[in-house]
């Protein structure tokens, strides 16, 4: 075109500013975001108002119930560095989630590599053992809390068939977590047996035959091809095992309970630092403290999860 | 198969054609709700006023007098739902919320109170919700903060002391100053504690403490006499009973050549711990009665009551040490003598051949003493003015009533009410209202009451399973107990 042919052409319309191209571009984008827009918004509401309230509330002293409480500043997170109880239910937490998150990876990842076999009847064993999954914490801690009853528990009942005595598993202090644990492995290995078969699944089997080939053994080959591939799948099993098990409270809660006159068990053995928190909260009129408590365990489960990408974060490639 | 990939537009369409098709489906399946119309006869009770001459100057008297009435209408209880978490009494445009922890069966006695409360005032509807009480504050508090609280609640009297001074209850004076709650009609320990700065807080409803429930068969199988208690048993006579009542499978009782305590039959005794209450009785509290705020746990008066606590598991072998269903037990005929509150009375309706007995809880210490609460009406400050008067009148109504004492078996703290027959009737109150004469005054001194057993209870329980020795446990505790007292103390 000539200069003079364009000057000739009409100016373009501008809407609110914008030219016919970015009203284009922004009419291609508008579906991305209402699409996430429903998200976002039950996002921003539930959980970063919460949050922010959260923090709020843990610079204030507040009984829930008074309509004006005092804020107080620092001295909540003053008072958590010199409370014995929280940094003895964060020993108890951090000791419940490693033997847990120990014992449900290895439980998944061996029920994952048993049921990837091809053989008769796998589907209904991947069922099988995902089905306590689809229960409710509370279904799995009563059923528990019967199963380990000292005096009337089917546990104890199969020891004693063998000789072996009543074990105090929800009393004996030494047994305490433990007991808790089991209940929690029972009821959750299902959901990493799940992420390891998908895992498994993404492994070339080209590997396996060249390493059969080469006269690797079975031992070898999980060794030095399925555990290594199997890097990214771990790192998010044990990510997410973690995170899940340092805020543990319905198995605790459910299956020994605050008041424990009647279940017998004692001290402050089976408290996380989640029930720490909620007994502070709800129970002890302490909502200020409680927010506190929470944005501490915040910062241990965030450091925690970055060692575990620090450890585990390489991708290996074969 | 088709390798055209969807375009953003397409799929925004056909999800949304989609969403509405199974919206309109699921609306579909929907049960039709069909509206029956309820036609009820009851009989209720009614308090009818009678003019009487009485040499020539007429006087007013009132009449108990008993009817059958045909009530109907949609809003309408036929008979109180017993399983129901939610229900309705009347059907009046005045809607009051009541919320309480009622869930067992003397709550269904709260609901027929209310009922007869709607019979008698068309014009109100009470929508009551009964939550257990492990729940009820985890519901209560976050509803009174949001400003969607109940109308009428209970709360007990430990819980009344935190919330008191919290500034949300209304001050209950004029209901006692207008003579509908005489003051002196109510056991004045009680009264006060309900008080703050002088003003009546709650409205007691009951005045229930500790009984020890009895298997009559089971008193029988030893060749005790069950017979009415002049005094409670003290502490070596109390010890001698339960081991008479505890028997191992081979019919021995502690003490006796070849007693196996790992395989013990029935037990003689169960249901918790008082150790607080034993120490009462020693003169000794949890935490310092003068206001000086002092955790009292390592006195000699307190370690003696959870010794002896413990003892009763590990050196008589008359309680259980494990985790014991004790209330099952009783129903299986394993326990001979089940510790537990007023409320227990109710149990027993839903075991109608068991052999019931009670007796005094026993004198383990120095002195006479037993542990007392109180279930409490209250009604919030920000109570709206139009329903004010009305849940003054239902206050003044439950709180009048024989039904709460004399059916759901709570002792009243008003006399004029524990005077009405049918408390005589009912086989466990007598006692109770008799032994209200030893009630341990409650220690208010301090603030933060449900924080300090937090701490304390965990470290009872340890001493109790025989985890640390009694003074030990009670060290500890009081080394968690004294910084919650500074602190609350000094706010």
């Amino acid at each position: 075109m000539t200069s003079t042919e364009l000057e000739a052409q009409p100016a373009a319309r501008t809407w609110f500013g914008m030219d016919r191209q970015e009203r284009q571009r922004i009419a291609k984008q508008l579906p991305n975001y209402l699409f996430i827009l429903p998200f976002l918004v039950a996002f921003l509401l539930f959980t970063v108002y919460p949050v922010l309230f959260g923090a709020w509330m843990s610079l204030h002293d507040w009984d829930i119930i008074s309509k004006a409480p005092p804020m107080i500043g620092l001295a909540n997170y003053e008072e958590l560095l010199h409370d014995d109880l929280w940094w003895l239910t964060l020993r108890q937490t951090l000791q419940y989630a490693l033997q847990t998150v120990l014992s449900v990876v290895s439980m998944g990842l061996v029920t994952a590599l048993i049921t990837f076999q091809d053989f008769r009847g796998r589907g209904w064993f991947r069922v099988i053992y995902y089905f306590p999954v689809t229960m409710s914490v509370a279904v799995v801690a009563l059923a528990w809390q019967w199963l380990l009853n000292t005096d009337y528990g089917l546990v104890n009942y199969a020891l004693s068939l063998f000789g072996i005595g009543k074990v105090r598993w929800l009393q004996a202090p030494a047994l305490m977590l433990p007991s808790l644990s089991i209940a929690s492995l029972w009821g959750s290995f299902g959901f990493p047996m799940l992420i390891f078969l998908a895992g498994l699944s993404d492994i070339p089997p080209h590997l396996y035959d060249a390493a059969q080939v080469d006269g690797a053994n079975g031992w070898q080959r999980f060794w030095k091809i399925t555990l290594p591939l199997l890097r990214p799948t771990l790192l998010f099993v044990l990510v997410t095992q973690f995170i899940g098990r340092l805020q543990e409270f319905g198995i605790p809660y459910t299956m020994v309970g605050i008041t424990t006159q009647y279940t017998g068990a004692s001290g402050f053995h089976h408290w996380t630092v989640i029930v720490y928190l909620f007994q502070t909260a709800w129970h002890w009129y302490r909502m200020g403290y409680g927010s506190a408590l929470a944005f501490a365990l915040a910062v241990v489960i965030v450091v925690i999860t970055m060692i575990q990408f620090r450890l585990l974060g390489r991708r290996l490639q074969y | 198969m088709s390798t055209q990939s969807l375009s953003r537009r397409t799929f925004l369409r056909r999800a949304t054609v989609l969403g509405a098709g199974l919206t309109a489906a699921l609306a579909g399946c929907q049960p039709q709700v069909v509206e029956v119309e309820k036609i009820v006869t009851q009989e209720v009770e009614k308090i009818v006023k009678e003019t009487v001459v009485v040499e020539g100057t007429p006087q007013v008297v009132e009449k108990v007098v008993k009817e059958t009435v045909v009530v109907e209408g949609e809003g309408l209880m036929a008979k109180a739902d017993e399983s129901a978490i939610v229900s309705a009494a009347g059907s009046g445009s005045v809607v009051i919320e009541y919320w309480n922890g009622l869930t067992g069966e003397d709550g269904i006695t709260m609901l027929k109170i209310c009922q007869q409360f709607t019979e008698q005032n068309p014009d109100v509807t009470i929508k009551t919700q009964r939550i257990p009480w492990g729940n009820y504050f985890d519901k209560l508090l976050p509803a009174i903060v949001a400003g969607a609280g109940p109308d009428f609640f209970i709360l007990h009297r430990g819980e009344l002391h935190e919330w008191k001074p919290k500034g949300v209850l209304m001050n209950l004076d004029e209901l006692f100053d207008s003579g509908e709650l005489p003051r002196d009609d109510f056991n004045q320990v009680i009264l006060e504690d309900c008080m703050h700065e002088g003003h009546i807080m709650g409205v007691p409803l009951d005045s229930y403490g500790p009984v020890l429930w009895l298997n009559l068969d089971l008193l029988e199988k030893a060749g005790i006499t069950y017979e009415e208690e002049e005094e409670p048993m003290d502490r070596t006579k109390f010890l001698e009973t339960m081991t008479a009542l505890t028997w191992d499978v081979n019919g021995k009782h502690p003490g006796e050549s070849g007693f196996d305590p790992d395989n013990v039959d029935i037990w003689g005794y169960g249901g918790g711990n008082n150790v607080g209450t034993f120490a009462q009785q020693n003169g000794v509290y949890s935490v310092s009665t003068d206001g000086s705020c002092k955790a009292q746990v390592t006195e000699e008066g307190f370690v003696d009551a959870l010794t002896f606590e413990r003892d009763l598991r590990w050196k008589y072998y008359v309680q259980s040490s494990g985790d014991f269903a004790a209330d099952q037990a009783l129903a299986a005929g394993k326990l001979s003598v089940f510790y537990n509150g007023s409320w227990f009375y109710n149990w027993f309706k839903e075991y109608p051949d068991f052999r019931p007995g009670v007796w005094y809880f026993p004198t383990i210490g120095q002195n006479k003493g037993v542990w007392n609460d109180s279930h409490c009406h209250v009604l919030p400050l920000d109570l709206e003015a139009d329903l004010l008067d009305w849940c003054k009148k239902l206050t003044v109504h439950i709180h009048s009533s024989h039904l709460w004492a004399s059916e759901a078996g709570m002792p009243t703290p008003r006399a004029s009410v524990a005077a009405h027959p049918q408390i005589a009737e009912n086989w466990a109150l007598p006692m109770q209202l008799r032994q209200q004469a030893w009630i341990n005054k409650p220690n208010r001194s301090y603030p933060c009451g449900t924080e300090i057993s937090g701490v304390l209870n965990p470290e009872i329980a340890a001493a109790l399973n025989n985890e640390k020795e009694p003074l030990q446990a009670m060290q500890d505790a009081a080394a968690r107990m004294q910084p919650i007292l500074d602190r609350c103390c000094r706010a």
